[in-house]
Order: structure tokens, then C-alpha cells, then sequence
């Protein structure tokens, strides 16, 4: 069926496209150029006031050899490059015989005022900023340059298949999403498997009954996932969003649904901070946070909870769009230019919210396939991808680490990190009694502190400049829990390690405010799970054969 | 770095063609296909001093060609909703279309049971052979969506041609 639909499409191509008379076409639109009227004026066409529309990217990668768009930075060799991550960092915290000390292979900036120079990829003007309720604005220059091919950049395979079903390539195959805690949630759109890639996984097999077009619409709090799945009763206009278990134990158990949630048309529903919420008309891409709930975010047994992390919107004017982020450390704000011509609406941006207090955006504009990454300290990456190497919309799912997934062909999904080193950490020396307690120790974190760093006020941003930036190849979850009596509890496991013995490192870091509203490092402990038949698979303070 | 200035009348005969075809599947009509990509390539004509220096000056043809399909679609639903109050006559495919040839008619057979949005998905994908991640980043919505969108169509499409197979396979 496939064959001949094609084949009647382009034949209809065909004759359209060598029935035309271009040369007059063109002698028509010079001579309606020349007298400043618009051709053929009886087509209906609304004022060019009307509301700014989609991107499009996809049309031209198909169409014309000539693809991409821009970057509005130069680039350099140490950033845009393809090299086999190191596995210095994490590697050695994992096997290191006695105390290990972790050195960053890449030293960060240390603090919002530190230039930053070992990424010239980017194009910043950090401005004035503070540690809590702060607003930053950050403009990036227009000028463009060329677009890079993902395969540019620093990336690796990751575990995670994807296949799809043969008669359906494009159609049914594994989709991939990221919970809030860096969880990567997977979708076997053939089979029917919803997996939760922790350590260990979780999986659950759902009812046929969800049918052929159910996908994932988002990861809720409480490892509880919502899909879209055909409702009750049959309907041409919505499908029904289901929110389904993932906790071991109770996988796959359907907690709540709402028939007819999820309505066709030019709207989509996103996460918001109680639920899902109907996204995006206008210039608003990410909706703010009292934008009606569609479907409520549930815990276990169907009551209405709310997310505790960071809160994100996005609004868009004719050249900027600005990103806000709400969270425990304050407000932060940063401004992406866009181009005088740009074709962005609500519709064509995704924002997550990233570990070190920033964000990472997916813009799809007329240009092309923007990655814009943002900083607590106030910097703005940004990068575009070439049309033709992501096939547009192939940037599949963007990682609170900072980092993009896409697909490929190799059967697996790829990970990409776009800025590499960029992110504010401490990148100070972490010492781990590996062969005793696990105990971990900060040697002067103290004083690094004292010198006001971004990340010292959100405790997710802290463990993620203790933790430094994961390698390409690694999957990073960071999970904050507030402690009665004061202080949190953050758990930043890395997985999919370079390492035929160890799978895992978790790192449990306690810290508490002080006085002047700093975070202070209290304790941490190490653990780690082994690859299979190389010892313990649960974490524990021990080392791997 | 070097700037390519790209030629207007080049892009022109490059482009022009393809906005053509790609609007006479969605709308099912040579005419109104050919005055939207007309309209598109005029507003690129009045700010091809900018335009030309683009990598891909036909990506934003591209976009603003399917701005304007979306309007028409719209404004014709209008129309329709309109005509249809007063029991009226079928708006799509009422005008002169001078220039639709056998290839067209049998692309708008194929496609006539299926409700606009599932005509511009199926066109995107079958004749323009754009990917799924491709047509939602167009359309503005979700990968989910366009597939919901594309499976809905196949199973149509999928009845209408065993239907036709029926008798020469009888």
C-alpha cells in the first residue's frame, strides 16, 4: 500500500511540476513586483498580521541541496568534535583501589563571573546575576554562519534500542522520553512495552486496547507516565490520556484515565506544574504555570499531586524568544534572539529545564534545528543542526544533563552533548573511600562556597557541579528529597559507564543552608551496581570483580 | 567565513515548482496551489536583499508557503461552515481547475475520504516523503499526533484500495 501511495504521489508531482510555465510564473511575479501589487489578489489569503505559524525545517532538507541555517557562534576545534569520551572521571570513581580523586576532564568555569573560555562553540555575554530571585537576560548575536551536522558534535550510542515495526518505519517505533529527574522513559510503539531505564529497569507490557496510535505524552511525578491511547469509545476528534504505574512492583497498572483529553488540532498538551495543560496558541510555547490542567498529575492511587522541581515558560516575540525558569534558587531569565525573519511559534519550541539551574531548547524554526542552551550564570549557547542530519524532528528527546538524543540508523538512539564543559561546576577534587564506608569528601567545597557559585543555592544544581558533567555515553538521573528537620537528600546516579565491571555509581549527598541561605556540603556516601556477572547488581559500597 | 548571495530567479525556478505540486496535493487544486506559491514568492522578492544571503532561502519559502495553505484551509473551512448553514454547495475543489491532469485526479481519488488534516499528513508523508519527526515539526504538533493522524488515514486508505483490488482480484 505504502509503494503505491508514493507512486501516485509523485506522479502527481510529476505532471504538476511539467505542466507549469515557470518562466512566465517568474515574468508574472517581477511584473506584480514591479507595480507593488500582490499576483493573483482574488486568493484567499488572511492580512500578514495573521498569527505566526510552525516552523518549517523539513520541506527544504527535502527539497533542495542546499540545507541549514545558522549559528550565531564560531566554532572551535575542541567543541565541535567527534572522540570517544574519556572515562577518566566516572571510572574512577567507580574502581579507583583506595581514595580516588575525580579531576573533571574538562575544568569548567568555576563561578557565574569566570569567563568562558574552553568552549568556543559558544556565543555568550554573560550579564549581572545573583544566587537567589535573580533575573538574567542574555542577548546572542544574529550573525549567522553555518549549521553543523549532529555527527559534528560530541555523541555516543546509547543502550537504548530503537527499532520499529516492519511495515511501519517512521511510523511504530521506540519512543524515548526523559522524566524530570533525567529518567530515560522508552515506548516500544510495535510491542506494546513501556520501560523505565533505572538501575535495575522496570518494564510492563500494556493492553492491546491502548491501540495502534498510543504514545507517550509525558513522565508525571511519582514515576507515573501518561499516555495517549484510544478512548472508550472510538472518536475521529481526541484520544484518551492514561496515566500508568511505572514503580516496580505495580508496572503497568493503569491508575486513571480521561476519554477524549487529548483533542486532534492545532494545540498539544505539555507538562505544566499540576498536570498537563493545552500548549501552544500564540507566542506563549511554554504555558505559565496557571494555565488550565487538562489532565491532572496523579500519585499512585489516582490523588492529585503537584511537581516540586523547577518551573519553566517560554513566551515569543517577534525577535526574542524568553526563557524563564522558576525554582527553589529564585528567577532566572534569558533572552534568544531570533532571526528578523523568523517563522517561530508556541508550537515549535520544547524547553526542559536543566541539573545546573539552565535549560535546554529545541527551536524549530525556518533556519533550522535549533539546540539553545542556558546557564545559571547567565550564557547562551546555541547551535544549529544541519536540516538533512536530523531529519528534523529527529532530535528526539532533550536530557535535563544538557544533552539531546537522536535517531539514527545503527538500531539505537544516539546521545549528544552540544557544549561540552560549559556548564558552571565546582570542579574541585572529590575523594571516595571506595574500599571502606564509601564515604564521600569534598576538600575544599567550603571555600568555593564562599565565592558565591550559582549552583550553591539549589541542592539539584549543587550535586550536579559536585557530580560534574556526565561523558556522552552516560545516563544521569539527580533526585533532590527534602529531610524533615531541614536540608535535602540528592541521589545522583550515572549509568551506561565505559566500564566492563561496574554499571553504576550513585553518590547520596546531604546538604543544608546556612545562614547567608548558601548550601552547604554535610555528607555523601558512594555506592555502585555491578554489570552482570561482575558482582553485586544493587548498590552498595562495594567494588565490582 | 564565505556568503553564498543566492540569485532570486534561480531559487525561483527551483522552488516554485515543488510549492506548486506539494500545494495542489494538499489543497487538490493546480489554481489556488499556484496563486499561494505565487503569493509566497513575492513576499520573498520583497526582502531578498536578506533572503539571499541565507544558506537555504527556499526553507523559508518552504514555511511560508505552508503558513498560507493553513490559512486557506481555514479560511475555506470558514466558507464551507458558512455555505453549509445555507445548505449550500461543496467549497473544496469548486474552481476552475484548468491544470489538474489524470496523475492529480487519481492522488485526489485516493485521498477524498479523508478529512483535511489526514489529506495534508498523508501528502506530506507519501508524496513529499518527509518523516514523521519532518511533518510534526511542520505542522506544528507532536510526533504522537502525526502518527495518530497517518494511522487513522492508512486505515482508510487501506479499505479504499482492497475495495478497488476487490473486482481484479474477484
Amino acid at each position: 500500500m505504502d509503494d503505491r501511495l508514493r507512486s501516485a504521489g509523485h506522479d502527481a508531482r510529476t505532471e504538476i511540476e511539467s505542466a507549469l510555465d515557470t518562466e512566465t510564473e517568474l515574468a508574472t511575479l517581477h511584473a506584480a513586483a514591479a507595480n507593488g501589487v500582490t499576483p493573483n489578489a482574488a486568493v484567499v489569503i488572511p492580512p500578514v498580521s495573521r498569527r505566526r505559524t510552525p516552523a518549517l525545517l523539513g520541506a527544504a532538507a527535502a527539497m533542495i541541496a542546499v540545507v541549514g541555517g545558522a549559528i550565531w557562534f564560531s566554532s572551535s576545534d575542541d567543541s565541535i568534535t567527534t572522540s570517544a569520551p574519556s572515562t577518566t572521571a566516572s571510572l574512577s570513581t567507580a574502581q579507583a583501589p583506595t581514595t580516588a580523586r575525580l579531576n573533571p576532564t574538562t575544568p569548567p568555569p568555576t563561578d557565574a563571573t569566570t569567563p568562558v573560555t574552553t568552549s568556543t562553540i559558544t556565543s555568550t555575554i554573560a550579564t549581572t546575576t545573583s544566587t537567589t530571585t535573580s533575573t538574567t537576560t542574555t542577548s546572542a548575536p544574529t550573525t549567522p554562519t553555518s549549521a553543523v551536522d549532529w555527527r559534528e558534535l560530541r555523541w555516543e550510542l546509547t543502550a537504548v534500542g530503537r527499532s520499529c515495526d516492519d511495515e511501519t518505519e517512521g511510523v511504530r517505533c521506540v519512543q524515548v522520553i526523559h522524566a524530570a529527574d533525567g529518567t530515560m522513559i522508552t515506548y516500544d510503539l510495535g510491542t506494546n512495552v513501556l520501560t523505565r531505564h533505572s538501575t535495575p529497569p522496570v518494564t510492563a507490557a500494556l493492553p492491546d486496547g491502548y491501540g495502534d496510535t498510543s504514545a507517550v505524552v509525558a513522565v508525571g511525578p511519582e514515576d507515573v507516565v501518561y499516555l495517549q491511547a484510544d478512548p472508550t469509545v472510538r472518536s475521529e476528534e481526541a484520544m484518551a490520556i492514561v496515566a500508568v504505574s511505572l514503580t516496580a512492583g505495580d508496572a503497568g497498572r493503569e491508575i486513571a484515565r480521561w476519554d477524549e483529553a487529548r483533542r486532534f488540532g492545532p494545540t498539544q498538551l505539555v507538562p505544566g506544574p499540576d498536570g498537563l495543560v493545552e500548549c501552544c496558541r500564540g507566542g506563549s510555547a511554554v504555558p505559565p504555570p496557571d494555565a488550565a490542567v487538562v489532565v491532572p498529575w496523579v500519585d499512585s492511587a489516582g490523588l492529585s499531586v503537584a511537581t516540586t522541581g523547577p518551573a519553566i515558560t517560554a513566551d515569543i516575540d517577534a525577535s526574542t524568544v524568553t526563557i524563564r525558569r522558576v525554582d527553589i534558587a529564585g528567577t532566572r531569565a534569558w533572552a534568544v534572539a531570533l532571526r528578523s525573519d523568523s517563522t517561530l511559534d508556541g508550537r515549535s519550541v520544547r524547553v526542559t529545564p536543566t541539573f545546573d539551574g539552565g535549560f535546554i531548547a529545541i527551536l524549530y524554526d525556518a533556519d533550522g534545528t535549533t539546540i539553545a542552551r542556558g546557564y545559571a550564570d547567565g550564557r547562551v549557547d546555541r547551535v544549529v543542526l544541519l536540516d538533512r542530519s536530523t531529519m528534523i524532528g529527529g532530535v528526539e528527546a532533550i536530557d535535563p544533563s544538557g544533552r539531546f538524543l537522536v535517531q539514527t540508523d545503527a538500531g539505537a538512539f544516539a546521545r549528544v552533548d552540544p557544549f561540552p564543559g560549559a556548564a558552571p561546576t565546582w570542579g574541585g577534587a572529590v575523594e571516595v573511600d571506595v574500599e571502606g564506608t564509601g564515604a564521600i569528601a569534598l576538600p575544599g567545597i567550603d571555600e568555593a562556597i564562599d565565592a558565591g557559585p550559582t549552583w550553591a543555592s539549589d541542592p539539584v544544581a549543587f550535586a550536579a557541579a559536585v557530580a560534574g558533567e556526565p561523558e556522552v555515553n552516560e545516563q544521569r538521573t539527580i533526585d533532590a528529597a527534602e529531610q524533615e528537620g531541614g536540608g535535602w537528600t540528592v541521589t545522583v546516579t550515572t549509568s551506561n559507564l565505559f566500564d566492563d565491571s561496574a554499571f553504576a555509581t550513585r553518590w547520596e549527598l546531604v546538604v543544608r543552608r546556612d545562614d547567608a541561605g548558601r548550601l552547604r556540603f554535610v555528607s555523601g556516601e558512594w555506592t555502585q551496581a555491578c554489570q552482570p556477572d561482575r558482582g553485586h547488581q544493587d548498590f552498595r559500597a562495594e567494588l565490582c570483580v | 567565513m564565505v556568503t553564498v548571495v543566492h540569485d532570486f530567479d534561480t531559487v525561483f525556478r527551483e522552488v516554485f515548482p515543488r510549492l506548486v505540486s506539494l500545494g495542489a496535493l494538499r489543497t487538490g487544486r493546480v489554481d489556488v496551489a499556484r496563486e499561494l506559491a505565487q503569493e509566497t514568492m513575492l513576499r520573498a522578492h520583497t526582502r531578498w536583499a536578506q533572503l539571499s544571503t541565507y544558506d537555504a532561502p527556499a526553507a523559508w519559502c518552504h514555511t511560508v508557503m505552508s503558513n498560507l495553505l493553513v490559512d486557506h484551509h481555514r479560511s475555506t473551512q470558514a466558507e464551507q461552515r458558512a455555505v453549509d448553514r445555507l445548505g449550500g454547495r461543496q467549497v473544496t475543489g469548486d474552481g476552475d481547475d484548468t491544470a489538474a491532469g489524470p496523475a492529480l485526479d487519481r492522488w485526489n481519488e485516493l485521498v477524498a475520504p479523508l478529512p483535511d488534516h489526514q489529506r495534508s499528513v498523508v501528502t506530506l508523508y507519501y508524496a513529499d516523503d518527509l518523516s514523521v519527526g519532518q511533518i510534526a515539526s511542520l505542522l506544528g504538533t507532536t510526533r504522537g499526533a502525526v502518527k495518530a493522524t497517518l494511522f487513522k488515514a492508512r486505515h482508510v486508505l487501506r479499505r479504499q484500495l482492497d475495495a478497488e483490488e476487490g473486482p481484479a482480484h474477484g
